[in-house]
């Protein structure tokens, strides 16, 4: 198997390095890394050293077959959002369709049941979709289950950043969302059903940008917190510690419930602002209030637990994929959580002869 | 007289055959219920949850039976369908916590009115007539009653935040509009730690939506 540039794009954007950075790290002239990348000449042997030290992949990982690198997805902030951070959560989307891939190989998952809604503006569209799912006006209790027990694949990205939330993308008819679990619990809900909006109303992916994002976030708003629910337990609001008291109901962050009152005209624009105001001043932006506790997934847990049972660990699935197994973690450990199954490795018991 | 009970998933699938049905299209009738009654806010009048699902969960019942081959019919204003070739009749009704559980039985949470106490006397003088001309206990498949007379089956759901649970049943004596003895008792959805987990039991992970997840 000769050497995959492809590969190489994928992990250098992983550690979000530039052609020209990687260049100076491995010691080699910046044309040399950009004609690697071109596939125009191949890294001698010692060249391959480097990569393995400073990307921090296996050295197999560079030989192997070529992997699928998502050209576009749904992300949200993407203003802020630099280059760099974009390309790396495209890597850990191309390293998650590989982990995905090995999972479906040898498990049974939930079938996917997202219906195409891209006809219906975004309020009708959570409605139809609270029917067609049989949730009613209830509250959801918890979005990520609610996802996988619909088909999505759902995974976390390590960013370590806030200026990444989430993004979306069909893939061979399995929907795949990755969520970055550094933001709140409260946010990482939302943008679940941000997400959930994109892989219903843009399965196209003939809408993006601006129009799309606000669709979005509107079919969130109204699927999270259904108008005929919200209406009876907030018929009116006076103040924002009554909004701080019910906002654990649908368990969203105190901003988001504020914009729904506000959307469906149980606060006039004028006490919105006021009440914006509050939410600031009191620093509600920034730490949410009476916070509730991360959802995680229900899917990779039973997964991990099957395949603990049988003494395969994630150690084993890195092995398999020729891809650091940090980047398994990362991918699976921010959405499934760390758990107390694992197998159990030996331990050395000391015995003192008390003789 | 104790009501047979059956909640091991092959003597339920065995049992509904015999009546005319399957579980997955009985468990179709209990989710338009629980929809209905989701749907529902505290701005709605107190008594449409439970209408809702009545209504909703009757709808699907017809939907479905008819396209099996089943009249629709309403038995002294009791809305329900009729299976002419087995003698037999079904209708939908919200039970109470009873549902599902051996220990007890499900009671209706509405008082019903005088059509089905009349069809809970017509199964147990049905069930009578039978009895005396022969010595075979079990219910025949499908000469369920006596000439003349059609045995009526209860699709009893009960839904209370996230606990479903449902049982297709013969009731055979109302007393002041609520049921309270039954000859037969199919559940299809029990409790936690009994009766057929057919679906919608809660996964070990406590989750309220089902994820299934099995090795290949």
């Amino acid at each position: 198997m000769s050497f995959n540039p492809v590969r190489l794009s994928i992990a250098r954007k992983r550690r979000m390095l530039t052609k020209k950075r990687l260049a100076e790290l491995c010691r080699v002239d910046d044309h040399t890394a950009i004609r690697w990348e071109k596939a125009e000449i191949e890294p001698l042997p010692e060249n391959i050293d480097a990569l393995v030290r400073v990307l921090d992949f296996p050295k197999q990982f560079f030989f192997g077959d070529d992997i699928e690198v998502p050209e576009s997805a749904s992300f949200r902030s993407q203003t802020t959002m630099s280059a760099a951070i974009r390309d790396a959560a495209l890597a850990a989307g191309t390293l998650g369709f590989m982990v995905s891939e090995w999972v479906d190989q040898r498990f049974n998952l939930p079938t996917v049941q997202i219906p195409d809604l891209h006809l219906y503006e975004p309020e009708e569209a959570a409605r139809v979709l609270r029917t067609e799912w049989q949730l009613g006006e209830k509250p959801i209790s918890n979005m990520l289950h609610l996802l996988e027990s619909k088909g999505v694949r759902v995974f976390s990205l390590a960013e370590n950043t806030v200026k990444m939330n989430a993004y979306s993308i069909w893939r061979k008819d399995i929907p795949y969302v990755f969520l970055n679990t550094y933001k709140s619990a409260e946010s990482s809900r939302f943008d679940a059903a941000h997400e959930l909006a994109h892989l219903a109303l843009h399965q196209d992916g003939g809408s993006t940008g601006r129009a799309a994002e606000d669709q979005a976030n509107r079919f969130a708003s109204a699927f999270l917190m259904p108008r005929g629910d919200v209406m009876a337990v907030l018929p009116r609001v006076s103040y924002l510690d009554q909004i701080v008291k019910a906002k654990s109901r649908w368990r969203v962050s105190v901003a988001a419930l504020t914009y729904r009152l506000h959307k469906l005209g149980t606060i006039s624009p004028w006490k919105y602002r006021d009440l914006c105001i509050e939410i600031s001043s009191k620093g509600f932006h920034k730490t949410e209030p009476f916070p509730i506790p991360r959802e995680r997934s229900a899917l990779w847990v039973k997964v991990l637990r099957a395949l603990w049972a049988e003494k395969t660990t994630q150690a084993h699935i890195a092995s398999d994929l020729l891809i650091p197994e940090q980047e398994i973690n990362g991918l699976i450990f921010g959405v499934a959580g760390e758990h107390h199954e694992r197998p159990a490795t030996s331990t050395l018991a000391l015995v003192v002869n008390e003789k | 007289m104790a009501a047979k009970y059956l909640s091991n998933p092959i003597d339920v699938g065995n049992r509904l055959e015999e009546l005319g049905w399957k579980v997955e299209e009985l468990l179709e009738v209990v989710d338009a219920m629980v929809q209905a009654r989701n749907s529902c806010t505290d701005n709605d009048p107190a008594s449409a949850p439970g209408w809702m699902a009545w209504k909703d969960g009757t709808r699907r019942l017809r939907e479905i039976a008819r396209a099996k081959g089943l009249e629709k019919a309403d038995f002294d204003q009791l809305p329900c369908v009729i299976d002419k070739k087995r003698n037999l009749r079904f209708s939908v009704g919200n039970t109470d916590d009873g549902t599902g559980l051996e220990d007890r039985v499900p009671q209706n949470r509405s008082k019903k009115g005088a059509a089905t106490d009349r069809a809970a006397t017509d199964n147990q003088r049905s069930l009578l007539d039978y009895l005396q001309d022969t010595s075979v206990v079990r219910l025949p498949t499908a000469a369920a009653s006596t000439p003349g007379h059609v045995m009526s089956w209860f699709l009893c759901v009960y839904s209370q935040g996230d606990e479903v649970r449902a049982e297709l049943s013969c009731p055979t004596s109302v007393d002041s509009g609520f049921f309270s003895d039954f000859y037969e008792r199919i559940i299809l959805i029990g409790p936690e730690d009994g009766g057929v987990k057919v679906r919608r039991n809660k996964p070990d992970d406590d989750s309220e939506f089902d994820i299934p997840v099995s090795r290949k």
